[in-house]
């Protein structure tokens, strides 16, 4: 079913935009709730949660995208989890992974003399998505915002393995030098 | 750098990027049910799996495999993430080794065992068909909820009187599935510098440790390094070639198919040049050959015609390289190959074509 029929169904409070919205999107959703997580049940329930959140926004809420908003609830849902659990915890699985590989690419503020501007360093990553191409793109958010691993990445891609190491491992290279650039580093 | 620290800095990805990542992908099962479906697969069938392994290019492959003797070792589960492309077609290792010099040799860590049963050679790559047994993967890790494996084997093409003339490309799993005794078989080969000629070289495998990851860290089982080091002089297997004369896509552009060439073992078709389009050209010409791995496009079509009429459709898993060729001139000439591994090695006895999506190919 596409978004438009799904979100209608939503408009009229038709329960079935629920299910039609677990077939479409569960796969994707499910696997970066599971890799922020680590955990089966708490990926589920995160999902559930997110779900239920599009019902009580939909509408007024008429997204652009159903699936990038959808898949936005799930991550918050996750993360907000993840917070209420223990602020300091590292969470599971991939996430674990995917903070561990930019730490050595972004600042630390575990480093002496080092306080951690989030916002400045986040706008410097919107922009230095924008000079990267759609495929390299692609790959690093599918790496850091979803928390996919290799292997998920290139199933979900079509691309090889090899290729998307390859490239997130050229990213993080050229992410590192911007940030210099800008003197966050 | 913490979790809420994390999560702020990659809120600089736009709604437009997940747009257009939800809209094309290609996930078709949860975590879980992927699980799920491999370890049905490998335990209530009993069907064989193949794997397409993609690697980087580089030397060290790491090769998870797995024996499930004992009660509680799951190897299906561990193992899954190798089994992305399932062939549904069992692979012929018994005809795979007896195409090979035999070698029948073993490295023993006593936790598992590694055999290599035969080695071979086309010309552009060596080819080593061996077994893994791992009786139980649990005991090398007491405790711990496995949720993957993964075997550290290198494998280098050598001067065995100078370790540091190595004339390999890259290495890759070929082919992998494991039988109903829990013994694992595979194919890995190693693709050689162009021109690059094994008389008087030396097949290097090296291991020496385990790896596996429980869901929160790593685990690593290391082991006194064992080696074994295997002449390559008489390995060489039939081959035939010939030419071709079409444009193909190729990544997100298009490639000049110019020679194909057929062994018992595999097909390769060779591009001698790249279009501007092709995808990651300008990253390619970084290295001397870039991307090994699983493209695996659904509408190729390969059959042998043979000269009494008969033809055979030929399956397997479908790979590519691309090459960044340096010029004199200081330019790099983009050029790349397809290949199929079959399932099981092909008769070249009276084999007089190849007709590949349509187009047939006379090879001698």
């Amino acid at each position: 079913m596409d978004d438009a029929k799904i979100l209608a169904l939503f408009a009229e409070r038709d329960e079935r935009a629920l299910k039609a919205l677990r077939e479409k999107y569960e796969p994707l959703c499910m696997t970066v709730a599971y890799n922020i997580l680590g955990n089966r049940e708490d990926a589920e329930e995160c999902f559930c949660d997110a779900m239920m959140h599009l019902w009580e926004a939909i509408p007024p809420a008429m997204p652009d995208s159903l699936g990038a908003y959808f898949l936005t609830a799930v991550r918050n849902a996750a993360r907000n989890r993840l917070s209420m659990a223990c602020t300091q915890r590292r969470g599971g699985g991939q996430l674990t992974v995917a903070i561990d590989e930019l730490s050595e690419t972004l600042p630390s503020s575990e480093q002496p003399d080092r306080i951690i501007d989030s916002i400045a360093i986040r706008d410097a990553l919107r922009r230095f998505l924008q000079t990267l191409s759609p495929d390299a793109r692609s790959i690093f958010v599918r790496r850091y915002w979803l928390c996919l691993s290799v292997q998920e990445i290139a199933e979900d891609t079509g691309c090889s393995a090899a290729r998307v190491g390859m490239s997130l491992s050229r990213t993080r290279k050229k992410l590192k030098a911007f940030l210099k650039k800008e003197e966050l580093l | 750098m913490n979790m809420q620290e994390y999560f702020e800095i990659m809120d600089a990805v736009s709604e437009r990027d997940l747009a257009d990542i939800v809209s094309g992908s290609r996930l078709r099962h949860s975590p879980q049910e992927q699980e799920d479906i491999m370890v049905r697969k490998s335990h209530h069938t009993g069907r064989k799996m193949t794997a397409a392994i993609a690697c980087a290019a580089v030397l060290l492959v790491g090769g998870g495999l797995a024996a499930g003797a004992a009660a509680n070792w799951d190897s299906g589960a561990v193992f899954s993430h190798f089994f992305m492309h399932p062939s549904e077609e069992p692979v012929d290792y018994t005809a795979y080794a007896a195409l090979g010099r035999d070698v029948g040799e073993t490295l023993d860590f006593g936790d598992f065992q590694i055999t290599v049963d035969s080695v071979m050679t086309d010309g552009q790559q060596v080819y080593v068909v061996y077994e893994y047994t791992m009786p139980d993967g649990e005991k090398l890790f007491p405790g711990q909820q496995l949720e993957r494996m993964d075997l550290g084997i290198q494998f280098w093409v050598i001067d065995p009187n100078d370790r540091n003339d190595r004339g390999a490309l890259g290495a890759r799993g070929i082919l992998m599935d494991e039988d109903e005794s829990g013994v694992v078989h595979a194919v890995n080969g190693i693709w050689l510098e162009e021109g690059y000629s094994i008389e008087g070289k030396s097949l290097w495998l090296r291991c020496a440790n385990v790896t596996a990851f429980n869901g929160d860290e790593t685990l690593d089982h290391t082991y006194p390094e064992q080696e074994l080091l295997i002449p390559l002089d008489g390995t060489g297997i039939s081959v035939l070639h010939g030419d071709a004369d079409f444009e193909e896509a190729y990544m997100s552009g298009t490639g000049h198919a110019s020679a194909v060439q057929i062994s018992a073992l595999g097909f390769r078709l060779s591009f001698d040049t790249l279009s501007e389009g092709a995808w990651a050209q300008q990253e390619a010409s970084d290295f001397s050959a870039y991307d090994v791995g699983g493209n695996q496009p659904e509408n190729r079509t390969l059959t042998a015609v043979y000269a009494d009429g008969t033809e055979v459709t030929l399956s397997g898993d479908w790979s590519d390289m691309t090459y960044g060729n340096k010029q004199e001139d200081g330019s790099t000439l983009m050029q790349g190959e397809y290949q199929l591994s079959f399932n099981r090695p092909l008769s070249l006895d009276g084999l007089t074509a190849v007709r590949y999506n349509g187009t047939e190919i006379t090879v001698g």
